[in-house]
């Protein structure tokens, strides 16, 4: 193979990985995204999230209290998250539910999980 | 802040603990102001052994009052309140001692310590003597009072005295999570109410 046609590959190759990126992988198979909700000094950070159904929130306690999150009222719940430890959850529907740490209740935040 | 002024914080916290009972409160007092006259020659209030001991100290009592919630006390709230004192204290107990041993400090007794375990034993031979509603109020009028005078000595006295930056830190944390109990005592007090 000559460096010409070699050369002619690789520009062929290069926009076509260009077409995908913008077209193909990011409007028609989006890949699912993990939000990260950190837990520091009693506040859930960000306090509110936007999601898209097959994301994952992961909650992680910075705070050397144990928290436990409840999301929509104990529809989903977290286990008792020491320092450090972390909760994850993939979201499959759309709604929009409030969540609380059930130990420090004044602790709130909003996940939504829209189309 | 000298020793003088960091015992009145003591006098107020000792008040406090004897609600009511202005004249034990004040010869409480009396006795901390004689004694922070007697220390009040430019030595720092308290160092940071005592200081690591007190925060300790103050963690531990409030365990034991949650104990003994959980063994007299009927009401949810309570329940609830006092199984959180014991989940957070235990928390910010165990960080603590994670710290003096990676220090390798061995924290020291003091006057502060002492009067702090002193109060909590007339609160207890006060609090065992009642059952349900009665030991409700009274656990969580102490409660309220409690930490507001055990906040006011680590804001105002504990961590401006304190010199190694993560006891510094620790503190700081620690009072987060007792102004957290705070505000819920409020609440829990407002719905005994
Ligand atoms: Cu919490």
């Amino acid at each position: 193979m000559t460096s010409h046609k070699i050369n002619m590959l690789l520009i062929v190759g290069l926009l076509v990985v260009g077409a995908f990126d913008r077209e193909g992988l990011a409007q028609t198979t989006s890949l699912p995204q993990r939000h990260v909700v950190q837990i520091d000094g009693f506040v859930f950070q960000p306090p509110q999230i936007r999601v898209v159904p097959g994301d994952t929130v992961v909650w992680v306690n910075r705070d050397f209290v144990p928290h436990f999150i409840s999301v929509g009222e104990g529809k989903w719940q977290s286990d008792v998250l020491e320092e450090n430890q972390s909760w994850e959850l993939v979201v499959n529907e759309t709604g929009s539910f409030s969540y609380v740490c059930v130990f420090h209740p004044k602790m709130i935040g909003i996940v939504t999980i829209h189309d | 802040m000298n020793t003088f002024k960091s015992f009145l914080y003591l006098g107020l916290a000792g008040s406090i603990f004897f609600g009511g009972m202005v004249a034990t409160g004040c010869a409480t007092s009396n006795d901390h102001a004689m004694n922070g006259n007697a220390m009040a020659n430019d030595t720092p209030a308290f160092n940071d052994l005592e200081i690591a001991h007190i925060a300790y100290t103050a963690g531990a009592i409030d365990i034991r009052y949650a104990h003994l919630a959980l063994a007299l006390a009927e009401d949810p709230e309570v329940l609830k309140f006092a199984e959180l004192m014991v989940r957070d204290h235990t928390a910010v107990n165990k960080k603590a001692l994670a710290l003096v041993k990676k220090l390798q400090i061995t924290p020291q007794d003091n006057g502060m310590s002492q009067q702090l375990l002193k109060g909590a034993v007339t609160i207890r031979n006060e609090l065992s003597r009642l059952h349900g509603p009665a030991f409700a109020k009274r656990y969580a009028a102490n409660e309220l009072g409690y930490h507001k005078a055990v906040n006011q000595a680590v804001e105002k006295t504990l961590i401006p005295t304190a010199q190694n930056a993560e006891l510094k830190a620790l503190l700081t944390g620690a009072l987060q999570t007792f102004k957290v109990h705070q505000e819920h005592a409020v609440v829990m007090n407002e719905k005994l109410q």
